[in-house]
């Protein structure tokens, strides 16, 4: 039995496993009128699953926030990634072949980059900024829509771009934080209408509270009692005083978790072709059928090595290490949703 | 499992020891106003707040060295070490295999 056969195998155990924890924990909702619902009704379902999700988020950020800061990245980021490049890119709009190869020139370059830098290389966080950019405005100009339209975007694109290679560390912490808020974005204005307006709006209403609540102090007494004792406030909010600091990192703690959620939950149940829930088995097979065999075994490779690296090496290092590989996907999301407003698409559906 | 465990035991101890930040860690065994990664060096007010008896958080201030963005920004690039030739070829590295990846996707797309 080949490598990949005796992975595929153990994979089918583990699937099959998790599928008899959901099947228990189904029989037990549907007991109950709100669990029906859910099962019957994607919509709730998926609102229950994002205020569920924003409450377990905002009750962590209030206990061990660090923790979240520290692990979550070793653990969620290489899925969230994967869940970006799937559903931006596979799934994505009609890109076409030349377009996504030459915006992704400019990625990998800033990839380059990033990586000599956190080895201990030298900076160039204007050329990083001016890559970032470069890689919207392709996607911008080679989208297939009207001339008119294509320039009115550009010129937005540059307009943001000449301050933010002035004053590229103000342009990275600005990404740092807009990042986070860029997947629940994604999901309200440019997926599949599965979820109805009312649900969406209420989970961005939960969100919005959760983030004022934050904001205004609520969490101040409970949280950084626990969790590694370093203090990340100079570099997530340098310059503010250390109270409304320390907040801002909860905020970005807690809207972190947000956008891994929206990634791995939301945006694939909403995308999802069937209005049923997925199994664990059906969701393995589509993952599979959308990247391959072989490349879903490296992809399960490397989402593994992340956490396992950490474990063995300095956790705070190999998350570094992460980040710098995967600084490229937010600049991809950028680049897509300039790609969406000109084209007028919706991820997943042609173009209007 | 016991190996499990005690790696579980090794990394909270290390991950809950006192952790410098990553600005100070990047500035340890340095000379004030020596390049670190994106700035330099140079004596500043470490802060940290943490709840005190009564629940409101206290602030604590102590004199610390650490690495400050931007603080040698002059030209267009931050020397945070030389451009030693496996950095270089790590850095190709990855930018090859991120483009590979591209062209790979493009190529699954158009095939779909």
């Amino acid at each position: 039995m080949s490598p990949l056969a005796r992975a595929a195998s153990l994979a089918e155990v583990a699937v099959g496993v998790l599928d008899g924890g959901r099947r228990w924990l189904w029989r037990h909702a549907a007991r109950t009128d709100l669990g029906r619902t859910c099962a019957r009704d994607r919509s709730t379902r998926i609102l229950a699953l994002g205020l569920g999700h924003i409450l377990v988020a905002f009750t962590v950020v209030g206990l061990v926030p660090l923790w979240l800061l520290l692990l979550s990245p070793l653990v969620l980021g290489v899925p969230h990634v994967v869940a970006d490049v799937r559903y931006l890119v596979i799934r994505g709009p009609s890109l076409r072949p030349e377009t996504l190869v030459a915006l992704v020139v400019p990625l990998a370059a800033m990839t380059g980059l990033s990586v000599m830098e956190v080895m201990g290389g030298p900076s160039y966080p204007n050329v990083d900024v001016a890559l970032g950019f470069a890689a919207i405005a392709l996607a911008v100009s080679l989208a297939p829509a009207s001339g008119r339209r294509r320039a009115c975007v550009l010129a937005g694109v540059v307009a943001l771009a000449v301050p933010a290679i002035l004053a590229p560390y103000v342009a990275m912490m600005v990404l740092l934080h807009g990042h986070n808020v860029i997947a629940m974005v994604i999901w309200l204005c440019w997926t599949r209408r599965t979820v109805r307006l009312a649900h969406r709006i209420a989970i961005l209403f939960a969100a919005i509270v959760a983030t004022a609540a934050l904001l205004a102090g609520v969490l101040d007494g409970i949280a950084w009692a626990g969790g590694p004792d370093f203090d990340l406030a100079p570099a997530l909010a340098p310059g503010l005083d250390p109270v409304m600091a320390n907040r801002l990192v909860l905020v970005y703690a807690f809207l972190q978790a947000l956008h891994y959620v929206i990634w791995l939950r939301l945006i694939p149940s909403t995308q999802s072709q069937t209005p049923a829930a997925s199994t664990f088995r059906r969701s393995l097979a589509s993952l599979r059928a959308d990247f391959g065999a072989v490349a879903l075994a490296a992809i399960v490779v490397v989402a593994l090595a992340v956490p396992t690296l950490a474990c063995v090496y300095e956790p705070a290092r190999v998350r570094d290490l992460y980040l710098s590989v995967a600084l490229f996907h937010g600049w991809l999301e950028l680049a897509v949703i300039g790609y969406l407003v000109v084209t007028r698409q919706r991820l997943g559906e042609p173009a209007a | 499992m016991t190996r499990v465990l005690l790696i579980l035991v090794v990394v909270t101890s290390v991950a809950g020891a006192d952790v410098p930040s990553p600005e100070e860690e990047a500035c340890q065994g340095k000379a004030i106003g020596a390049s670190c990664e994106g700035g330099a060096c140079a004596m500043t007010k470490c802060s940290r707040s943490r709840p005190g008896p009564d629940g409101t958080l206290v602030n604590n201030e102590w004199d610390c060295m650490r690495c400050v963005t931007g603080a040698s920004g002059a030209g267009d690039s931050i020397d945070g070490g030389e451009p030693s030739p496996i950095r270089i070829a790590l850095g190709i590295g990855v930018a090859v295999l991120v483009l590979a990846g591209g062209i790979w996707l493009a190529r699954r797309k158009l095939l779909t």
